[in-house]
């Protein structure tokens, strides 16, 4: 295995009101060849802004203020305007969560889906509606020929998001973003674009950064995991060790928080109070303030990612101390 | 930035015409309406800065005189606007229902209608002067005083004081007067100084076909018409009404867009 | 379906509102409407002829069936001046005020929507403000003093035009083309800076929108998502407008027709008002509404048809 793309300290700041709030303070992850790499956090984590600003696609008053980023070796960050545009769907291409909005409603399925392979390969229209034809069948839609002329809001939900992933996937980039791809859908149809995800990583060999708030979709999909919370990596892993040894508070929360069967007639849990919003950040550890584990020292100082076992990484005071079980500490709650 | 830059400039304007308003009933430089062939078209100079029209009357007196005829119209215009325009916008508004729908109905027909045309059926019936101009521009503008003073109204009354006073048993007229108008007052001002500008514009128009404002009163529109006559012998002639009506509706354009754009009303 | 029988009745209904208001408008007219038209040295009899030519004696009434179903055939009775049926005398005219205001109107498209985009595209740096001037300028300048400006600087300064050389275009299209040029464009004027204002806003705000993401994630240029992407979805409203200030335009070209000397529609009103020849302003007037009430329900409703979005409520 080797490595595709490498996130280095990555920093990104707002600009507001003359103010800099920072968004992701020094991300760090590396997502090998082949993977399938889950992106998990509750909204307003960040976890967007960092899938965004790996082509350069995030809000205007976001900058990234340190680090790098390396596809391939290469720093993204240094590209030209130029260079970005012509990785972007092909190199590197991005689905994300609300299909609905994210097609142009005033442009028929084909042409949204031609005009990503023309913008790549210089071919003849003809040639790429027959490409364009090829994909909507490998991604599921029944009756491409007729499909190839409808507009995006004739289309149901699931439909749609197939439309984006032929899109994402029209040109075979290396590398798949999927922001949220189900989280605009129902149940049965989130299994059926999980499924379809899945599928295209074996055939294609498509690397997938995926982002999810679910840890449940995470499970079954993904080789290794990060946990985000406001803007910072918590905790890092495969997906095993994060299912089987969370070891930060925040990831314990989530996993309680899973609907699982054996959970059936108990309330579910949910971790208290919210993500603190960007200026409301401080220093120290960004989970202290709704931490049942949290001391002084969790609010005063910032705890870094250590390692506690092979692969898997975490940024709490705490988690050496096996002796401090989680339950332990709920019972306080 | 640019916000600001709309409300100073225009309220800049308007202050100006204000002035000058003013100044015209105390002072003009020539007689306004004083005849003299002998100096019919002469450029301007340091005895008429703004020179003389074909009957060699002084342009720029009659120009200060005509800020008289354009406030006058465009007062009158947009006090019938709004008197029409709280009665039906409040009664739409506040009350709904058929009353609501019927009433709107009547103002998409008034708006539908191209206003000017209404101006001129009313000279066609009752001869051109400064009362009919003045109520036909003033018809034209209740559509727009409507509607702000309706949407105002629909968004109050779910409010919270609005549904509070109504508990307390407040009466409609208290209600409407008291607590809702008042919230409505910056839309309103926008409306007044936009439909200003627009009834100042149609009764140049209007002056110009020669069916607004009737000889010897100056008004812009009517100078405008004298001077094509003349534009090549004296183009001062044309210009200087020409450009004192641009300067007014540009500065009650920016006044009113610049306090929407204070209020923020489309966000 | 719905909503086209709804918005094809409601503007019915303000045509017909229009239709009895203009009846009745012309029947307030103080003392004898025949007394008025002939002067005071009419003779009795000359007035009792002219009362019964306007069917003034009948009841109120029957004056309004006669001159509703004349209406519902276009049949706006004969002109007091002309001796002529209306009809007749509005088609002679209507050449020359169509063929303005469709100027106008191309004119308006052609100039705002590079104008909007630009606007858009460079939001709040220099070229934004200068055309954001511009608009403020263009929405103040009274279209007939620009008329008149331009008359100066290309009739009189360039001899580029000259007034009153209109003739029709079966006739010669490039000397009808070149007269109805500068009228058309003072038209266009104030009607180029709402379309542009409107534009950018409409264009600013799609840009917010996720399909302008989803199309820079494909590696598009920004040229084809501003062009392609964003303008599509920007353009349709603004058409709209354009459409339902048609209204506008002809009132424009009532006033520019006589900055020009066009014979058209305008022309005639007006002397037609100046003469107190009551039918034909009657007519005239009624002909104004239906055609501005029809344009705005056409363009309404195929508003509906063309916008994807739409047809999904």
């Amino acid at each position: 295995m080797s490595e595709i793309l490498s996130i280095h300290h990555v920093t990104v700041h707002l600009e507001q009101n003359r103010r800099k709030l920072t968004v992701l303070s020094d991300i760090s992850i590396t997502v090998q060849k082949g993977e399938i790499f889950g992106i998990v956090g509750e909204s307003g984590c960040g976890k967007s802004v960092l899938s965004n600003s790996i082509l350069d696609l995030q809000p205007k008053k976001m900058r990234v203020s340190s680090g790098d980023i390396l596809f391939e070796g290469q720093s993204m960050l240094k590209k030209s305007k130029h260079q970005l545009q012509k990785m972007r769907g092909k190199e590197i291409s991005m689905i994300f969560q609300n299909p609905m909005s994210s097609l142009n409603p005033s442009l028929t399925v084909g042409y949204q889906i031609v005009e990503i392979i023309r913008a790549h390969q210089n071919i003849s229209k003809k040639e790429a509606k027959g490409i364009a034809i090829d994909v909507m069948k490998k991604v599921g839609l029944p009756r491409a020929e007729q499909l190839f002329y409808d507009y995006p809001h004739q289309l149901s939900g699931g439909m749609q998001q197939r439309v984006m992933i032929a899109i994402a996937i029209a040109c075979q980039p290396k590398f798949l973003i999927a922001d949220e791809p189900t989280t605009a859908l129902d149940v049965t149809i989130q299994a059926q674009i999980l499924h379809l995800l899945k599928e295209i990583r074996r055939e294609q060999n498509t690397t997938i950064l995926l982002i999810s708030h679910d840890l449940g979709v995470m499970g079954d999909m993904c080789d290794r995991i990060a946990v985000m919370y406001a803007g910072e990596i918590v905790e890092i892993g495969t997906t095993a060790q994060i299912f089987e040894n969370p070891s930060h508070p925040y990831t314990k929360g989530l996993m309680e928080s899973i609907p699982t069967p054996d959970k059936k007639g108990n309330p579910l849990y949910s971790i208290p109070g919210n993500v603190p919003s960007l200026q409301e950040r401080m220093g120290g550890c960004p989970f202290a303030s709704r931490c049942h584990l949290a001391i002084d020292m969790c609010f005063t100082s910032k705890p870094q990612l250590k390692k506690v076992a092979k692969a898997h990484d975490v940024s709490c005071f705490f988690s050496e101390m096996e002796e401090v079980s989680f339950e332990y500490a709920k019972s306080f709650s | 930035m640019l916000k600001k830059f709309n409300l100073v400039t225009g309220g800049a304007i308007v202050l100006f015409l204000i002035l000058v308003f003013i100044v015209s009933f105390f002072y003009v430089p020539h007689n306004v309406n004083q005849m003299n062939i002998e100096n019919r078209l002469i450029a301007p100079n340091h005895n008429y800065l703004l020179g003389t029209d074909n009957f060699g009357r002084d342009v720029l007196s009659r120009i200060m005189k005509g800020t008289q005829t354009a406030f006058i119209v465009g007062g009158g215009s947009v006090i019938i606007g709004l008197l029409f325009g709280i009665l039906i916008g409040t009664t739409a508004g506040y009350f709904g229902g058929w009353m609501d729908e019927l009433l709107m109905r009547m103002i998409d027909a008034l708006l539908a209608f191209p206003g000017i045309l209404l101006a001129l059926i009313l000279v066609t019936i009752f001869q051109p002067n400064i009362e009919v101009t003045v109520i036909a521009i003033g018809i034209m503008t209740i559509p727009s005083f409507s509607r702000v003073i309706r949407s105002g109204f629909i968004k109050c009354k779910q409010m919270d004081f609005v549904r509070a006073a109504r508990n307390f048993g407040s009466s409609h007229l208290r209600i409407i007067f008291h607590h809702i108008l008042p919230n409505t007052v910056s839309s309103i001002i926008v409306t007044a100084s936009l439909s200003f500008s627009t009834a100042i514009l149609v009764e140049a128009a209007l002056s110009y076909l020669g069916l607004g404002i009737q000889p010897p009163d100056p008004s812009w529109g009517r100078m405008l018409n004298e001077a094509q006559g003349f534009a090549k012998l004296a183009p001062w002639y044309t210009l200087a009404p020409g450009f004192m009506l641009t300067l007014t509706i540009l500065g009650f354009n920016l006044l009113g867009d610049g306090i929407r754009d204070l209020h923020d009303f489309s966000e | 379906m719905d909503y086209v029988l709804k918005k094809t009745v409601s503007s019915l209904f303000t045509l017909f509102v229009v239709i009895v208001l203009v009846f009745l408008a012309f029947r307030i007219i103080p003392g004898n409407p025949a007394n008025i038209i002939l002067g005071v040295e009419a003779t009795p009899a000359q007035v009792e002829e002219l009362e019964q030519k306007l069917g003034l004696d009948q009841t109120l009434f029957e004056q309004f069936i006669h001159w509703f179903k004349g209406v519902l055939v276009l049949d706006f009775g004969e002109s007091l001046r002309f001796s002529e049926p209306v009809l007749s005398l509005i088609h002679e005219r209507m050449g020359v005020t169509f063929s303005l205001a469709f100027m106008a109107i191309v004119i308006t498209i052609f100039v705002s929507i590079p104008l909007g985009i630009i606007a858009a595209n460079y939001k709040g740096k220099f070229l934004d403000v200068l055309i954001s001037i511009g608009t403020q300028i263009g929405l103040a300048i009274p279209s007939f003093w620009m008329g008149i400006i331009l008359i100066m600087i290309f009739g009189l300064m360039l001899h580029l035009i000259s007034v009153g050389g209109y003739v029709p275009w079966s006739e010669n299209p490039l000397r009808a083309f070149k007269a109805l040029l500068f009228p058309a464009t003072a038209i266009a004027i104030p009607q180029i800076a709402i379309l542009v204002r409107y534009l950018r806003t409409t264009m600013i705000e799609q840009l917010n929108f996720d399909y302008v993401r989803t199309a820079k994630s494909k590696g598009l240029k920004d040229s084809t998502i501003l062009l392609k992407h964003v303008l599509k979805n920007a353009l349709i409203p603004v058409i709209t407008i354009a459409g339902l200030n048609f209204g506008a335009i002809l009132a424009g070209s009532l006033v520019i027709e006589q900055v020009y000397a066009l014979p058209g529609f305008g022309r005639m009103l007006i002397t037609a008002i100046g003469d107190r020849d009551f039918p034909l302003v009657q007519g005239m007037v009624v002909m104004i509404a239906i055609i501005a009430i029809t344009v705005n329900l056409l363009v309404d409703i195929s508003y509906r048809y063309l916008d994807p979005k739409i047809k999904l409520k």
